[in-house]
């Protein structure tokens, strides 16, 4: 799914950050000049084109935030440079900030006692738009988040849903060049989650070429909106491509197999332990009395698995399905991160 | 600094705060109700206290009712700022400002320009309500009051970023703006003339720039002097300002960068 082009929008070089662990008294009393580090992003690069989606995957505390707060000016990296539309974003950070719009998660960062229409125009003002272009612009990204219909009521007679809504509204105000988004969709539901991944990938990645670094914990956003994701743990990138393509990769040897003769000799070799991805198999077979799903782990790729399948019907082994099982998001970085880790 | 940001932050505090209705009328009608007991104590201080305001105006209850607006302005000074900014950071508000493309300057002075402007006005009432009460206070050296308020809010300021400063940084004001409006309200010639404290005190009183704002801030409007006759006073909070104003840049620098470093600054 990548682009053709290669202009490039965010250009990330060795970025390291660590901070100070914060200990406890004893320690402090015992060793009061002691200081105990834990590194959180620890020399990443990568590059993100303009209107490229970018993902970042990765366990809770693998840095994944602290990376999109450096890229938001809010942390000062400890080593290494990161560009935005080639402005550097410690050197030039305030220029940074006009490229660079983060959404802050935070409920209570909007005027509770204002109405959503008043919140806008008060950002609207704050990121400089035109005061000719305010009313179109907040009228607009009130629509992208289908939010028209309550711009004149109190944002805190606004549920959860409608608040985090209008946090990604007042993101998308500024026009940013590069949007940083940290589980956007969590809060919206799956409704508004679809038109608003529709709204990133038409209006903003494809429409305005707009760079956005996504981190997040969905499948659906992993590896039908993100051109290409990293995989960070410990503050490391662990693996960089396309989602479908890391997939792919790490889908290793497992088979899935339905049959009508589970016990026959023939699996008996190869049966694996299944995972909960074989009850997401056929739904026809699942309903089908009968048949049953066997696990297989085939090493020796797609020739082995194809000489096994032969083997099967020369036997006359009743074979309704047989198929290369998935890998999930989780068992993706799962996997990454184990194989990182098995690495000496 | 941004103008238009300026007037946006101004105007969603006015908002929010004209959207509490109670309260914002109770707190424009409190300051003038506290003026009518105000006066009849003076009255029965007079006397009393007469004799000691000389140089200051002559009048107990002009001399109180000038020490209240502008105390209540130096409160405002002092003690907004590091309490908005305390709860825009438990809040996520602060990050979402430092967010936007405008200076940090303009952020923190939008913080704070409404309640500082809203103490003003309240304070010009209650100047008014004086008036009419018969207190005369002379137009003729507005210029002179107008350059001492100021001066006043600078110098104020300043302690206020200081406090900004700790308060990003380590999330706290060791009390700072409670410690200056203490000693100002104590010290500053609030409630009665520097003249009359016990002599230690009035050394310590030198080190409160209220003093010499009210003070010059009294001979100004009350006693119709110009500059020349207030120029010390005047120089010396000049000085206190600009010393103020100078660490409170500085705090407020090295607090923000230190905060990035240390990636508190989004902490809430």
């Amino acid at each position: 799914m990548a682009r053709g082009s290669s202009d490039v929008s965010v250009r990330v070089r060795n970025l390291s950050k660590r901070f100070q662990v914060r200990r406890a008294w004893g320690e402090v009393l015992r060793a009061p000049m002691a200081a105990r580090w834990v590194t959180s992003v620890d020399n990443v690069s990568f590059e993100v084109r303009r209107g490229e989606f970018f993902g970042l995957l990765g366990p809770n505390g693998a840095g994944k935030t602290t990376l999109l707060k450096m890229l938001a000016t809010f942390i000062t990296p400890d080593d290494g440079s990161a560009e935005v539309e080639g402005t550097d974003i410690v050197a030039e950070s305030r220029q940074v900030r006009s490229l660079v719009v983060p959404v802050i998660a935070s409920e209570r960062s909007l005027y509770w006692r204002l109405t959503a229409r008043a919140n806008l125009e008060l950002f609207a003002r704050l990121w400089n738009v035109p005061a000719n272009e305010i009313a179109a612009r907040v009228d607009g990204v009130l629509g992208v988040v289908d939010l028209r219909d309550t711009a004149q009521k109190l944002v805190g007679q606004f549920s959860s849903g409608m608040m985090q809504r209008l946090l990604i509204a007042r993101a998308l105000l500024a026009e940013p060049r590069v949007l940083l988004l940290d589980e956007p969709t969590r809060s919206l539901d799956p409704v508004s989650a679809r038109a608003f991944r529709r709204f990133l990938r038409d209006e903003l990645s494809e429409r305005r070429q707009c760079a956005v670094i996504i981190a997040t914990h969905s499948a659906e956003e992993a590896f039908d909106l993100c051109d290409r994701v990293a995989v960070l743990d410990r503050g490391k990138v662990l693996a960089l491509g396309a989602a479908a393509d890391l997939a792919q990769d790490l889908a290793g040897n497992r088979y899935l197999v339905w049959t009508t003769v589970p016990t026959h000799p023939l699996f008996a070799s190869f049966t694996a332990e299944p995972d909960d991805v074989a009850e997401s198999a056929p739904v026809a077979l699942r309903d089908l009395a009968g048949w049953y799903p066997v696990t297989l782990e085939l090493p020796g790729g797609p020739a082995a698995a194809s000489a096994f399948l032969a083997t099967l019907v020369a036997a006359e082994v009743p074979v309704a399905a047989f198929e290369r099982m998935p890998v999930s998001l989780a068992a993706l970085i799962e996997k990454v991160v184990q194989r990182s880790r098995e690495r000496p | 600094m941004s103008v238009s940001a300026l007037a946006a932050l101004w105007r969603a505090s006015f908002l929010t705060a004209t959207s509490y209705r109670l309260r914002f009328v109770q707190s424009l009608v409190g300051s003038l109700i506290t003026v009518v007991p105000v006066f009849f104590v003076a009255r029965a201080m007079q006397p009393m206290m007469g004799p000691t305001i000389q140089s200051e105006g002559r009048d107990f209850f002009a001399f109180l009712v000038v020490g209240f607006a502008v105390m209540s302005f130096v409160v405002m000074c002092v003690d907004a700022l590091p309490s908005q900014v305390a709860g825009d950071i438990n809040n996520g508000f602060f990050e979402a400002l430092l967010g936007a493309p405008v200076g940090t300057a303009t952020i923190l002075v939008g913080l704070v320009t409404y309640p500082i402007l809203f103490t003003m006005l309240r304070g010009i009432a209650m100047l008014a309500l004086a008036a009419v009460l018969g207190v005369h206070f002379s137009l003729t050296h507005l210029p002179e009051a107008l350059v001492i308020v100021s001066l006043l809010a600078v110098a104020h300021f300043g302690v206020a970023l200081l406090a900004t400063g700790l308060m990003i940084a380590f999330r706290t004001t060791l009390s700072i703006p409670q410690v200056v409006i203490t000693a100002s309200g104590f010290l500053g010639g609030v409630y009665w003339p520097t003249s009359v404290i016990p002599s230690w005190v009035y050394t310590v009183s030198e080190f409160v720039p209220l003093t010499y704002g009210l003070r010059a801030l009294r001979q100004a409007v009350l006693e119709e002097r110009g500059f020349g006759q207030v120029a010390h006073d005047v120089l010396m909070l000049a000085a206190f300002a600009g010393c103020l104003m100078s660490v409170g840049v500085l705090a407020i620098s090295l607090a923000i960068a230190y905060a990035r470093r240390r990636g508190t600054l989004s902490q809430y």
